[in-house]
């Protein structure tokens, strides 16, 4: 029970468990305060009745867990009124401007008819976990004035002004002692802090420093981490298994004091007439002591609840040592807050570097200039997308005056992909040198490849095409990859499948090839999925048709094929409408060059 | 509490309270007293200090009880602030109060 008898308006609280039998016994210590108070006779039996109801009804009403938290009387008494706040953490009610009396037959239905009667002013405010009926009742006669306004005697009252000069010097003192405490241990704390120590380690080490500081026996801080609720970080006791209070459990959470000053996003105290429920994680140590929960609260946003307590009663903390674990305990939220963003931003820093390698590899593994063969014009095309991937285009010239277009991409993106790419373009090269055919090639390569691959559960889909320019013949094979498309200058278009596993899928598996002769005016191309799979703002797919048409027009008109590359770049992108690509987009364009645009061939 | 049995009779004395915490108590104990014979049941107030709804609610689980039986109950000197709650909740209309002597 606090009091301030030095005050003129007298405040006093109590708390009692919530249980009918405690409602009486509280009942029986408000009317002797209140009596203290110079309450008469008439109005200390008006207020244990209405206290009574009141009381009652927040037993009554109370459910589950609810029943764990105590009930709360706080009162403010002045020379006219008595104001009588009850605190409960049932579901509450809406409290009617009129209540009407029951039926006379009725065994109950009078407590708030009571209440509402013998009060002059009665107001009940629901809040998230607890509610407060609030009581007004005009005293029956105007109390004592304060002893401080009338004490007539002067030596009465210079004594009485001298023990309140000291009482305030006496405050000063302290704030002042408390502030430079305060302000020492911060500025000690961002020295160290200057060293980059890990929060944990520190929060600790500098908890226990203001706990001696504030003589608090025990401390708990708890952070809030994403998805899980409270954690414990720093802690000078054993929660035994309650180290995670979840947020989502709000119902059972508001039992502990903890997460209703998270809650509420105010102090929570705790004191032999507040005690803690039972269940509540801090019973263990707050039993029979005092302290509070202070929640930290940093931009509107909640970093964590810092809870001190003190084993026993006999001395409560006081203001200057409250007010020292406040600030200390905000100041420890800002830099750890400030250490989360500086962890992101490095995170997010390093995920760029990361990017901007994997970007780096994709550009150096391009051919900075393709190979040609005469009567043909060979261009390529690669964009990455936001997050690279593992597309890749590579030719190569063969000893007999052809060329190997080759066409993959590796499953994945960012760095890993990147490397594997550089991985399959080093072993595409060296295989080439000795190659025969694509799908001994692509054979080959599946075996190379497949034990690393298999290792970090990627694989590359592939497409390789020997082209010979004299018989104006292509042969190829393909692992897992789209099919390319063959259009000539007549308007005919092939799709060309030829697709056996993916390299990477299996240990030993044989690859076959399809031969194909060019027609006139031929316009080829090659592509990964990324190209077709280019989506427009409502999330539709381009799909193969109009990149045929695209290609197909390019063939008929004997476009060169700077131009026909240039068209296709153009149709992905209205059809993007700026949306970002989600894949890497690749292709590679072979076009018979002619002087004739009816297609017979420049050069044979 | 104590009763006496005065004939058709039961006198209830020495309730202290009429309060939540025993209103239970109290139904149990007159219903337990009352015998067949009883049609009045005369709650002797004098020695309460208080009395809240759920006590009340106990007095008018009797007076149904008695009433089923055609009986009545008789409520005896209340203290000037329990007269008032009686009458403020009208409960001289369906009990006979008797107020205390002055």
């Amino acid at each position: 029970m606090t009091e301030t008898p030095d005050q003129w308006v007298r405040r006093f609280a109590l708390s009692f468990p919530c249980e009918l039998a405690e409602v009486r016994e509280a009942c029986r210590r408000s009317r002797v305060e209140l009596a203290a108070a110079g309450l008469g006779e008439d109005e200390l039996g008006y207020w244990e009745l209405i206290l009574a109801e009141a009381g009652n009804n927040s037993v009554y009403y109370a459910l589950g867990w609810q029943k764990h938290l105590p009930v709360r009387f706080e009162f403010f008494v002045d020379e006219h009124w008595v104001e009588a706040r009850v605190q409960d953490h049932g579901p509450g009610f809406e409290l009617p401007d009129q209540v009407e009396l029951p039926p006379p037959d009725s065994e109950d239905g009078r407590g708030l008819f009571l209440i509402k009667t013998l009060t002059d002013e009665a107001a009940y405010y629901r809040g998230k976990g607890e509610n407060w009926l609030v009581l007004r009742r005009q005293r029956l006669t105007p109390g004592t004035p304060p002893a401080i306004a009338t004490a007539p005697v002067p030596d009465d009252r210079q004594k009485q002004q001298l023990a309140d000069s000291e009482a305030t010097l006496d405050l000063m003192t302290e704030e002042l002692a408390s502030a430079y405490e305060s302000l020492s241990t911060i500025f000690r704390f961002s020295a160290e802090l200057s060293e980059q120590p890990k929060p944990e380690e520190f929060a600790r080490k500098w908890l226990g420093e203001v706990s001696k500081i504030a003589a608090a026996d025990w401390f708990i801080l708890r952070l809030m981490e994403e998805g899980e609720g409270l954690k414990v970080v720093a802690s000078s006791v054993d929660l035994a298994g309650r180290e995670v209070l979840s947020m989502e459990n709000a119902g059972e959470g508001d039992v502990s004091l903890e997460m209703r000053a998270a809650s509420f996003r105010m102090d929570v105290w705790f004191d032999p007439t507040h005690p803690v429920a039972a269940i509540d994680p801090l019973a263990k140590f707050a039993g029979q002591g005092s302290g509070f929960a202070h929640p930290i609260v940093i931009n509107d946003r909640l970093v964590g609840v810092l809870s001190v307590g003190r084993y026993l009663t006999d001395t409560v903390f006081q203001a200057g040592q409250v007010s020292l674990i406040q600030t200390f305990a905000d100041f420890l939220g800002i830099q750890i807050r400030n250490a989360q963003f500086q962890h992101q931003q490095l995170q997010t820093k390093l995920t760029a570097r990361e990017l901007q390698i994997a970007a780096d590899i994709q550009r150096s593994l391009l051919p900075k200039q393709l190979p040609q063969v005469p009567g043909f014009e060979l261009v390529g095309h690669y964009q990455s997308a936001r997050q690279v991937g593992g597309d890749f285009y590579d030719v190569v010239e063969t000893a007999d005056g052809g060329l190997i277009l080759a066409i993959a991409d590796v499953m994945g993106k960012g760095v890993p992909a990147a490397m594997f790419a550089a991985i399959f373009r080093s072993q595409l090269r060296a295989a080439a040198e000795r190659a025969t055919s694509p799908a001994a090639m692509l054979t080959w390569l599946n075996r190379s490849l497949f034990a690393d691959l298999d290792q970090v559960e990627m694989f590359i889909t592939a497409e390789l095409v020997f082209f010979n320019p004299r018989d104006r013949e292509i042969v190829l094979s393909a692992a897992g990859h789209p099919p390319l498309i063959l259009a000539g200058s007549d308007g005919r278009l092939q799709e060309v499948e030829n697709s056996g596993m993916p390299l990477g899928v299996l240990a030993d598996t044989d690859y076959t090839e399809r031969k194909v002769t060019l027609p006139p005016g031929a316009n080829l191309l090659l592509f990964t999925d990324g190209l077709t799979e280019a989506r427009d703002p409502q999330g539709q797919l381009l799909w193969l048709g109009p990149l045929e048409k695209c290609l197909v027009q390019g063939a008929r008109t004997g476009q060169r094929a700077g131009q026909t590359k240039a068209a296709l770049i153009a149709l992905v992108e209205a059809h993007q409408q700026g949306v970002p690509a989600g894949d890497d987009q690749t292709f590679l364009l072979l076009a018979e060059s002619r002087s004739d645009p009816r297609g017979n061939p420049a050069k044979k | 509490m104590r009763t006496e049995k005065i004939g058709p009779t039961l006198l209830v004395t020495d309730v202290p309270t009429l309060t939540s915490d025993n209103c239970r108590a109290f139904k149990e104990f007159v219903r337990g007293a009352l015998e067949p014979g009883h049609t009045l049941v005369e709650v002797d107030l004098g020695a309460a200090r208080s009395v809240d709804s759920n006590g009340l609610g106990a007095l008018i689980s009797i007076h149904k009880t008695l009433c089923g039986r055609g009986g009545r109950v008789r409520l005896l000197h209340p203290s000037p602030l329990i007269s008032e709650m009686f009458t403020l909740l009208q409960f001289d209309k369906i009990f006979e109060i008797i107020p205390r002597p002055t």
